[in-house]
């Protein structure tokens, strides 16, 4: 079981950079970068939140549970 | 190690008392030896002091032949890349009571120093991250600053750095 977190995907789609997200959401680029990779232990609703209305996404567009 | 420090501390300390009770009864002034061994303990700190702050003297505060620091050694391994660790824990280091002294991200190298304060005179800690298997092999060492024991304070900067980056990854 595993959840992984599609960010990446989302941000070709967008055509965004890690960096211009850092920048509109006020998250730094290397937490970002941890949550892009999946070693974050955890992510915060307000950090979710910022995220999705950067991207203009739904949580389930960027978090994606998979059954080992 | 810790054995040999022991020893060598104790038959320097055995050695030294010998060596000034000696003194003291061939002195005719007992002043001017408490005054010849306060400017050489005054000079041995603040040699401690002032070299503390620069990473070229690393290996001055990490020898074993340093008899007036103390060594804490450590390896981890984290899943994460280094690049990505160095800037963590960069971010870490800022955001605590430590202070960044310098960095180097071609190696991905971190000194960083405590202040001094009136319970410690400061310890140094460098921290180095190397690439392994997929994720990085971080080296921990700590040294406290003109002190023959730690009290812990080297094992609890570990403990502290690793505690405030597991909090960390919650984003």
């Amino acid at each position: 079981m595993s959840t992984i977190i599609n960010l990446d995907v989302v941000l070709a789609q967008r055509k965004m950079k890690l960096k211009t997200l850092s920048e509109i959401t006020g998250i730094s680029t290397v937490n970002l970068s941890i949550l892009k990779v999946g070693k974050a232990k955890a992510i915060r609703f307000s950090t979710l939140e910022a995220i999705c209305e950067a991207l203009d996404c739904q949580p389930g567009d960027i978090l994606e549970y998979k059954k080992v | 190690m810790k054995n040999t420090k022991s020893i060598l501390i104790f038959t320097g300390s055995i050695v030294f008392a010998l060596g000034l009770s000696y003194l003291l009864r061939k002195s005719i002034n007992g002043k001017e030896i408490a005054v010849v061994l306060f400017a050489l303990f005054l000079f041995l700190f603040l040699l401690h002091f002032f070299l503390r702050k620069n990473v070229k003297y690393k290996s001055f505060f990490m020898s074993k032949w340093n008899v007036f620091t103390t060594k804490y050694k450590k390896e981890d391994f984290i899943d994460i890349s280094p690049d990505l660790l160095f800037e963590k824990f960069i971010d870490i280091i800022e955001g605590s009571t430590f202070k960044v002294s310098s960095s180097n991200k071609v190696n991905y190298e971190i000194f960083a120093i405590t202040p001094l304060t009136m319970r410690s005179w400061g310890e140094n800690i460098y921290i180095q991250f190397i690439e392994s298997k997929g994720g990085s092999k971080m080296k921990f060492e700590s040294s406290t600053l003109f002190q023959v024991t730690d009290w812990g304070k080297n094992k609890t900067n570990h403990i502290l750095i690793l505690d405030e980056f597991n909090k960390s990854l919650t984003i």
